[in-house]
């Protein structure tokens, strides 16, 4: 089913998406390039004969991670600027990469076995996957732990994301010291209309002074 | 309509794998670092997905992986997000290059 035209297409839309992802100056430009990616492999994937996988994909990785990445951008980058980095060519890491790639493709095509696996297999029914998931002595012990796996991150995001007491130290120290010295410098952005105006008020008031 | 056989989408998987190497060592912001981590892992499913298809007698245990990676990755996402954004709590940035403290 995976013809050489479904594989030529997706895998460009793949590649593509990646390396625009990677390259994005704006970090949510990046995020929707992700996006894009995500739906590639899931069609590579549905097109392998994994159909069941590839709506897995689809839910969790189009939906759920892509949505998740851009609120984390839009939390921590509040302005313009900050979202965005320069995306130099960093030559160093293209020669890391591409010697990577390098060694892998040289170990994938020198061997020779590889190159027989050339018939797609019948795809295996959801309901033998399902039963053998939940079997006893199949890997029901295994699918335990990862949900005990997700619970436990469950648990670190919201510990990790929660109002730490560092913030909150920070925000009482910053009120403690705007209501003792409203014209400090430490809220110096905070009051800079109201010291404005007061000194706008004092400068008035010597000069009627002066008239006077 | 000729087929695509093992090699061609390993070789594929590959090359996505080291797009995202690239990303996640060249990169300086920490959520696109993550990002690069996510490219990884779909190299990574792909490859897996392409030996169901092609091995003999491979396919309920690559499924079984494929699943379990999927539960590994949106796990890490969920902390790595998470910890970016405590990371920006503290330093107030989000730019890794940044991060020269090593307590506090």
């Amino acid at each position: 089913m995976l013809s050489a035209v479904a594989f030529s297409v997706l895998g460009f839309v793949i590649l593509v998406a990646a390396i625009n992802c990677i390259s994005a100056e704006n970090v949510i430009h990046g995020a929707y390039w992700l996006l894009l990616c995500a739906i590639g492999v899931a069609g590579m994937t549905w097109f392998m004969g994994a159909e069941y996988l590839a709506v897995t994909q689809l839910l969790l990785y189009a939906g759920a991670v892509s949505i998740l990445t851009i609120f984390t951008v839009m939390v921590t980058h509040r302005s313009y600027e900050s979202a965005c980095t320069e995306s130099k060519l960093s030559v160093s890491a293209v020669i890391l990469s591409l010697a990577f790639l390098g060694l892998v493709a040289y170990g994938i095509i020198m061997t020779p076995e590889l190159a027989a696996f050339t018939t797609a297999q019948e795809p295996m029914e959801l309901a033998d996957f399902g039963a053998e998931l939940f079997a006893i002595d199949g890997h029901a012990f295994a699918f335990e732990i990862a949900s005990l796996v997700l619970l436990a991150a469950l648990i670190a995001a919201v510990w990790w994301s929660k109002d730490s007491d560092l913030d909150g130290e920070r925000i009482a120290k910053d009120k403690a010291a705007r209501i003792e010295d409203p014209l400090s410098e430490h809220s110096a952005t905070l009051n800079a209309p109201l010291r404005d105006e007061k000194k706008e008020q004092q400068s008035a008031e010597g000069q009627e002074d002066s008239h006077a | 309509m000729p087929e695509v056989g093992l090699v061609t989408a390993l070789l594929f998987s590959a090359t996505l794998f080291s797009v995202g190497l690239y990303g996640a060592i060249s990169r300086k912001a920490a959520v696109s670092i993550l990002m690069s981590l996510e490219i990884m892992l779909f190299a990574i499913t792909l490859n897996l997905v392409a030996l169901a298809r092609f091995v003999p007698g491979a396919q309920p245990h690559a499924w079984f992986f494929i699943i379990f990676i999927m539960v590994l990755g949106a796990a890490e996402i969920a902390i790595g997000l998470s910890l970016v954004v405590a990371l920006y709590r503290r330093a107030r940035t989000s730019k890794v290059e940044d991060l020269r403290e090593l307590k506090g």
